[in-house]
């Protein structure tokens, strides 16, 4: 009935949008225009400058960020850290070096990319010093070639000087050189940008040729940290970041998408495949149980609650959904850089929130001189990545009588139909950014505003979001006081289709469509949906129990809508030179409400009933959550030198307080029983009690007092402690504050003589220790409390939680010991960890040990230790680099062994991993208990068919099966890039685990061909037998191991025309690529996977049941920049 | 200009910094009762509950209406219920099968959840006499027999009781063996049988606690016996089995009660059971259309999914109990009117094929013939094997919010009791003998006169009169058939398993307790 979208259509759409853009870009650039024109495109870009009184390298250094050129110069020679003042305003590059430089006697040549600086011959504006010294000595001229150790081709622009003097000169285009009046003793030093120095000494040489070779990383790398940063040489602890050339491409709705197998040690697993769908981020490991397992997310400085934020919505029959992930709301393109600080010692700033790691997301700044105005456009095509092969129609009665069942009317139907097609689609989305920055010295701003719509493979499924963002600084009261805001405010729209996590037999959409007998048609012969029971003669209303996956899809109506802004403004005075006062103040407020509508007389949901409203005549929910967050913290910081090294001390004042509430009104016995329900009032409420409503809210409050200490000796020894003491609301009388600290130790090892510099550009050891908590917990546990249940006819509230002063927060004792290298002059480096984290205290909520009291529950602090051991290894390898080809290589992995150790006072083991289907009431498969991993698999050992086809008969208890959390995960990147050409190669892979296939187990064995249901192909050719139970055994036990082509994206970027280089800086177009290949045994859809299947609030892990499938996502791109 | 912005950023960092100000962390409670009563030492306090402390424990006897917890316990351990998985259908983790092939051990979710609700039932009714002044004698009353009715069944099923004094703080806890837990109970039921009154038959009454006297003393023999030889033989002594014949003759001297007459049988289970039924000692009061009123469940756990009411296709009764009827006993059911012609459906036992209401064949989902079988393989077999029971009347029209009272207590077992009493060495009172008093009933039902009554023929009466009405696992262990094999049990149980296990959980978070001998 539905008219398909054809591709064409779609591409034609796309093409518009594309050439759209084309048209704005020239627009905007038609708006510059040039007065000075030079050979050199580079040279002919605009730029504003304000300098007053400044060094010389700094104003090159700022021209540098403003442009895309970069400087190569002896700053002896061109005497950079002389002062100089200048203003110019929208002038060309050519004609401010002029007006920079020929005052100061430097000449500027363009060589290749760079800008090389030189004394003007005979103009020398004489050094007294280095003239005296140069007179004293026998002078030399040296000549020679530098060349690439890559591919041997000589290096122009390559500084040449002699160490202690002014003496200096440059190489030409062939990476030749000459210099004069070189003293016989002398060290000349050959510096170029990207490479590695180089110190000879002279002698008596008169040829010195030397080999270059590029410096991969460089040191000086700056990397975010709690409250703070720190040069990435200093880092003591184990921080891994991500700036955004690394990110994942493509359709990215959340910004633990954006590094997804990146970094060792974090590991992602999406719920599902639905658009925005909650992850699973674990940072070496598993920890706790009960409460959070998650990461703190730290925006821009504002730790933000773990809370969701949209509803998870009721069960109307089809199960629980899902709430989507609450970091949809950033723009993944606002994020400049996301840093994980991993182990104790990097975390222990978070204090009783660290335990899980931290996850510290940094947006994109504007930069000084340069204002910038940058599009972006996209369009993706997605499919799902893999379907299961079911029988088909034609095969059908055929599959029914070779396992002993009947073709007749029941069995088979008149129809034809693919119903994994009827419910998937090609999802197109759409993606459009528009960014500008810029400012000066003084005043700094980036906005951007984003909207994306993308669709799910499943039909009427998707996500549309409308962000926008400022950053601004501003300084002033001479550069002594700084301000800084950030505020992103977004809308997200959820459409979402009867997915739930924990349906029953009749299934959910995607259930239903996997049973549904493939002979039944879409509508029956009145053009009604068609039902396998029919329809009442006498109301016309569907009978019982079957689900028309289409009329699912086209009956129940899903949508939520979140708004969140989260601000934060801060501002820091320099008290002193090295003594600074930051005071910095955040809120994070969202909004969001669900409706949830089934339409009346909806075949499969004629009888089920919500909170005992009869859905009979449909049924409609309407939820809404707020949360505000807010934070005020003061932090001071002082520099100073003490003893042999320098110390850097940071104290701090933090106060959060957290809201939370949420309400929902369900309504059903709807009167206008014609058509859909889309008033919640329009009920009639004479029968039953029509409406039902409830309520749930929250707060809780975290004070905190925290410092850091950090001494650096001789850049040799680096030490770092860090203290944290935290007051929570949420902690029992007994137990307001808890106390946690870490000590971290580095041992620069490269810049101890021992260590032959030519091997090791890099050496670091570092050791640490430290102790973090964990306090993701709902408020309110330490009391006595009540659940108002105002649905049920027998009470107003239940007794619900008993007691406890002492209830504190979970304690993880973590330490570790890394190894950082750089070698082969840079071209690989990488870092090795080990780490071992004690999760104890964990926070559980158990039986009143009270068998008769009030309140049959009491949260505690379980006598439990949870041990995660694991080693990270990751490696960057600068494979080819050559002029017009480069290849690097970037490689990590982990390897992990999570173990419970002690489980004490929650029974033998806890019970988790609810297994749905027919005849699985009460059926779970993971245990939490002593000896084993957490959420191990304990399920019936399956022992195959006998002659006739019958299960050999299981026992009804379980036995550890397997373990979900993987032993080893790996990600590698091949970049390659050619001339304008630039390929990323992706992969993923995880090995050494176990997914529980729910879906299988619930649907597909003969005995479903008994009730007319559908299976896969293998299962309708085995030989089993057709009244083989299906319980919960290793029969659906699977191992998950899988490499996954994950991101492949190839990018070409324009060479802009000198004649328009005014007017648009850069273009870019790119191909991405998600999902290409998936190599697994696995028989299900994809073995990353996460359903929540937890029982009582316990939560499961890798139980995968009817999930929505991963998409398999092409995406056509480009940028512009201007 | 200059000086003006600064000042007023000095404001705005002065009025950001008098923001903070050091909290105490208070964990505020909002949007839900907070227990203050409850905080301080007083365990009973629990505001709001004690408001309608008695409402809320009667309706804990709402619960029993379900097809699982404590009536799943009583039923499929015994001879006249199973619950066989069929093809993908009913496995349930193996809850079913495990109680009845007594497999059960101290984590199965069934006696978990029927441990919670019995004791949460005894502390709801210990509130209602902790809170009642001494002048509230029928409040006092009602809260005592409700404390002992949830206090018998945790008794019969789990042995050990938890004794909890609500006076002090929660943490006086103590247990109290089985063989002291009955006097408990029996204590409790004196004080009301002196100061209840008659009344309706869903509250507690003098009747009811005289009911729950009986039985508890019928069965003091069993429950005083040495846990480590559970199994018996056991000493059912003289006082008690008189004590059995006492309270029996006054509910039967009250004149309050009838054996409904020839061919109404089913009456006791009719929707109009409240007006049709003399024999309703204590029931729960349904009030038609209720959500709460929910007896559906007794019949929809065996029906098919292609009758109507489509059903749930669960639970079977085994043949050799089916087998113990004679055809011409009403009791094994049959066509019933403004059923069968509205519905198809018959009462009471549901063998061969099954029909709608137009006399049309009823076929299984794969098309077969619905024809159901005698013989049904616990383990997983077909959709139609095994014979159904509907023992509550399925009213057309309103079958799931019936006003069909449940029923816990009835005449007919006080009449059974008394014979038993008297069988096994009780004084025979009123010309009653054993004989005499279960011909009379099994004329009314339909079924011939036996010559002579022991005790295995009283068991297999007590079985066709009480059949799915909550007493077999406790009528078995009493006449020493409950270890015996059934079908699909094969081999003898071992005597631990007359009483569950405590739940594990209860164990390891209170170490007062001590696991059930034998598990």
């Amino acid at each position: 009935m539905k008219k398909k979208r054809p591709i064409a259509n779609t591409l034609f759409q796309f093409i518009k949008i594309t050439l759209m853009q084309l048209v704005l870009a020239f627009f905007f650039s038609s708006l510059a225009f040039a007065n000075h024109t030079y050979a050199q495109p580079e040279l002919n870009q605009k730029v504003t400058l304000k300098i007053e009184n400044k060094q010389l390298k700094k104003v090159l250094s700022q021209i540098e960020i403003l442009t895309n050129v970069s400087f190569t110069y002896v700053p002896q020679v061109i005497q950079a850290d002389r002062k100089v003042t200048l203003s110019v305003t929208d002038e060309s590059l050519g004609d401010v070096l002029q007006k920079l430089l020929s005052p100061l006697k430097i000449s500027f040549e363009m060589v290749g990319k760079k800008i090389v600086l030189s004394r003007i011959p005979g103009l020398t504006d004489a050094n007294p010093n280095t003239l005296n010294a140069t007179q004293t000595q026998v002078a030399l001229t040296v000549s020679g070639k530098v060349t690439d150790k890559v591919d041997g081709s000589g290096l122009p622009g390559v500084n040449i000087g002699v160490k202690g003097t002014a003496i200096g000169t440059t190489t030409g285009a062939d990476g030749s050189y000459t210099l004069n009046n070189v003293p016989d003793n002398a060290t000349l030093v050959f510096s170029f940008v990207g490479y590695v120095s180089q110190e000879i000494a002279v002698g008596n040489q008169s040829t010195i040729n030397i080999i270059l070779s590029s410096d991969i990383k460089t040191l000086d790398e700056v990397v975010v940290i709690g409250y703070g940063t720190q040069q990435k040489k200093d880092v003591t602890g184990g921080v891994v970041a991500i700036n955004s050339k690394d990110f994942n491409q493509g359709i990215i709705s959340s910004p633990e998408q954006l590094l997804q197998g990146r970094a060792a040690g974090v590991q992602m697993t999406p719920a599902s495949g639905e658009p925005g769908a909650g992850v699973n981020l674990r940072i070496r490991g598993t920890t706790s149980v009960r409460s959070g397992n998650g990461p703190l997310y730290v925006i821009d400085g504002v730790p933000v609650s773990g809370d969701n934020t949209s509803d998870a919505g009721v069960d109307y029959g089809s199960g629980t959904g899902a709430a989507k992930n609450p970091l949809n709301f950033l723009n993944p393109q606002d994020i400049e850089n996301i840093t994980v600080l991993k182990d104790a010692s990097a975390a222990a700033i978070y204090g009783s929130r660290a335990a899980n790691g931290v996850v510290i997301i940094t947006t994109k700044k504007g930069k000084s001189g340069q204002s910038s105005l940058n599009f972006s456009a996209s369009t993706s095509f997605g499919s799902t990545l893999k379907r299961y092969d079911l029988v088909k129609a034609s095969d059908y009665p055929a599959a029914l009588t070779n396992s002993g069942n009947h073709v007749n009317s029941v069995t088979v139907g008149k129809g034809n139909t693919d119903w994994q097609n009827e419910i998937y689609r090609t999802a197109v989305s759409q993606n459009y950014n528009i960014n500008y920055g810029g400012g000066n010295d003084n005043t700094r701003y980036f906005m951007s505003l984003g909207y994306s719509d993308q669709q799910g493979v499943v039909k009427n499924t998707g996500l549309q979001r409308v962000t926008g963002r400022i950053n601004a600084s501003h300084e002033l009261l001479n550069d002594k006081l700084k301000l800084e805001l950030q505020l992103t405010t977004s809308g997200v729209h959820d459409k979402y289709a009867p997915i739930g996590n924990n349906a029953g037999f009749e299934g959910s959409l995607i259930g239903a469509a996997l049973q549904t007998n493939p002979t039944y048609p879409v509508y029956d012969s009145l053009g009604r949906y068609f039902t396998s029971g029919g329809y009442d003669l006498a109301t016309n209303h569907p009978k019982s129990g079957f689900r028309n996956p289409v009329a699912m899809l086209n009956g129940i109506h899903d949508n939520s809508s979140t708004y969140r802004t989260l601000a934060n403004i801060s501002a820091s005075y320099h008290i002193l030179k090295n003594l600074t006062y930051k005071l910095n103040f955040g809120i994070d407020n969202s909004t969001s409400e669900r409706a949830q509508k089934i339409d009346p007389f909806l075949p499969g949901y004629p009888s089920a009933k919500v909170n005992n409203i009869s859905v009979f005549t449909g049924f409609n929910n309407v939820s809404n959550r707020t949360t505000f967050n807010k934070l005020i913290e003061h932090t001071l910081n002082y520099n100073v030198k003490a003893g042999i090294g320098q110390l850097d001390v940071l104290g701090g004042f933090s106060y959060q307080k957290f809201a939370n509430k949420g309400h929902y009104v369900q309504s059903g016995n709807f009167v206008d029983t014609t058509g859909a329900v889309d008033n919640i009032g329009y009920v009639d409420n004479n029968t039953y009690k029509a409406f039902f409503a409830g309520e749930d809210k929250s707060q809780s409050e975290l004070q905190s007092f925290f410092g850091r200490v950090n001494y650096n000796i001789s850049d040799k020894y680096l030490l770092t402690a860090t203290y944290r003491r935290d007051g929570s609301s949420k902690f029992g009388a007994d137990n307001k504050y808890g106390n946690f600290y870490a000590f971290a130790a580095a041992w620069r090892l490269s810049n101890e003589n021992f260590i032959p510099k030519d091997i090791f550009s890099d050496l670091k050891l570092r050791a640490n220790y430290g102790i973090t908590g964990n306090q993701e917990f709902p408020a309110n546990l330490t009391q006595p409390t009540r659940i108002p249940q105002p649905n049920n006819p027998n009470g107003a509230a239940n007794a619900d939680n008993a007691e406890n002063k002492k209830l504190k927060w979970e304690q993880t004792t973590q330490y570790g010991i890394g190894l950082d290298f750089s070698i082969l002059g840079g071209r690989l480096s990488g870092t090795i960890d080990y780490f071992n984290k004690g999760t104890k205290d964990l926070l559980f909520k158990t039986k009143n040990p009270i068998s008769q009291a009030p309140q049959p529950n009491i949260w505690v602090n379980l006598d439990a230790l949870v041990v995660n051991k694991g080693m990270e290894l990751s490696l960057n390898y600068s494979a080819l680099k050559g002029k017009k080809l480069t290849w690097d290589i970037s490689y990590n992995m982990t390897y992990l062994k999570n173990n419970v150790e002690r489980f004490k006072g929650a029974g033998p083991f806890v019970k988790t991993g609810l297994i749905d289907g027919q005849g699985l009431s009460n059926a779970y498969s993971q245990h939490i208990q002593e000896g084993y991993p957490l959420f191990a698999f304990f399920v019936p050992q399956y022992g195959g068919f006998d002659a006739n086809g019958k299960a050999v008969p299981f026992s009804d208890n379980g036995v550890y099966s397997g373990n979900p959390q993987p032993k080893l995960s790996l990600g590698l990147t091949n970049n390659f890039n050619y001339q304008n050409w630039s390929l990323s190669i992706f992969v993923t892979s995880s090995q050494g685990f176990y997914v529980y296939n729910n879906t299988a187990n619930a649907l597909f064995y003969k005995a479903a061909l008994n009730q007319a249901h559908n299976v896969t192909k293998e299962v309708a050719n085995s030989n089993e037998y057709h009244f083989n139970a299906g319980g919960v055994s290793t029969r659906f036990l699977e191992k998950g191991n899988f490499i996954r082509l994950s991101n492949v994206n190839l990018g070409y970027t324009f060479k802009i025309p000198t004649s328009i280089s005014n007017q648009i800086k850069t273009l870019r177009l790119s191909l991405t690529g998600q999902n290409l290949l998936l190599i697994t045994k696995y028989k299900g859809t994809d073995p990353e996977v996460n359903t929540d299947k937890n029982i009582g609030g316990v939560p499961s892990l890798g139980i995968d049941y009817t999930s929505y499938p991963t998409a398999r996502v092409f995406t056509l791109g480009l940028t512009a920049g201007f | 200009m200059l000086k003006l912005r600064n000042g007023l950023i000095f404001q705005f960092v002065a009025i950001i910094t008098l923001l903070t100000n050091c909290t105490k962390l208070e964990d505020k409670v909002i949007g839900k009762p907070y227990d203050n009563a409850v905080a301080s030492t007083d365990c009973a306090s629990a505001k709001g509950v004690v408001t309608d402390a008695l409402g809320s424990t009667y309706a804990r006897l709402f619960d029993f209406q379900n097809q699982d917890n404590w009536y799943a316990l009583l039923e499929h351990p015994s001879d006249e219920m199973m619950g066989p998985t069929r093809g993908t259908d009913w496995d349930d983790f193996g809850t079913w099968r495990k109680l009845h092939q007594h497999t059960w051990d101290a984590n199965h979710n069934q006696v978990i959840s029927t441990w919670d609700n019995l004791n949460n039932g005894v502390f709801r009714a210990k509130q209602v006499i902790y809170f009642a002044t001494p002048i509230q004698k029928q409040t006092i009353g009602e809260g005592k027999f409700l404390k002992a009715f949830f206090s018998y069944y945790i008794v019969d099923l789990f042995g050990q009781l938890p004794y909890v004094d609500l006076g002090n703080t929660c943490s006086g806890s103590q247990i109290t063996s089985r063989a002291q837990s009955v006097d408990t109970v029996i204590a409790d039921l004196n004080y009301e049988v002196v100061n209840l009154a008659s009344g309706s038959n869903n509250i507690a009454t003098k009747e009811s606690a005289e009911f729950l006297l009986a039985k508890t003393y019928l069965n003091r023999g069993v429950f005083k016996q040495d846990p480590k030889v559970a199994g018996g033989p056991y000493n059912f002594p003289k006082p008690d089995m008189d004590s059995v014949i006492k309270y029996c003759d006054a509910l039967i001297n009250s004149g309050k009660y009838q054996l409904t007459g020839s061919g109404k049988y089913f009456d006791n289970f009719h929707w109009q059971n409240d007006t049709r039924s003399k024999e309703l000692i204590l029931v729960v009061k349904n009030t038609s259309g209720s959500p709460v009123a929910n007896v559906r469940s007794r019949f929809y756990m065996g029906l098919h999914y292609n009758q109507t009411p489509s059903g749930w296709n669960g639970f079977t009764t085994l043949a050799d109990f089916y087998n113990s009827f004679e055809p011409s006993d009403e009791r094994i059911g049959g066509p019933y009117p403004g059923v069968t012609d509205k519905i198809g459906l018959h009462v009471g036992f549901l063998k061969g094929q099954q029909y709608d209401e137009k006399g049309g064949k009823l076929f299984t989902r794969g098309g077969d013939d619905l024809s159901f079988t005698p013989d049904v393989s616990l383990a997983g077999d077909g959709e139609e094997k095994g014979i159904r029971v509907v023992k509550y009347v399925p009213q057309p029209g309103n079958i799931d919010n019936m006003g069909t009272d449940l029923v816990f207590y009835r005449y007919a077992d006080v009449i059974l009791m008394k014979a038993e009493a008297i069988l096994r060495g009780g004084t025979a009172t009123n010309g009653d003998s054993p004989l005499t008093l279960v011909n009379n009933l099994r004329t009314i039902r339909g079924a011939s006169v036996l010559a002579a009554v022991d005790l295995k023929a009283m068991l297999a009466e007590r079985g066709r009169e009480l059949y799915y009405e909550g007493w077999r696992r406790n009528d078995q262990i009493r006449f020493s058939s409950f270890l015996q094999p059934v079908d699909q049990r094969p081999t003898a149980s071992d005597q631990h398993l007359i009483v569950f296990p405590i739940p594990q959980q209860t164990i390891d978070v209170n170490p007062k307790w001590s696991q059930n001998f034998g598990y």
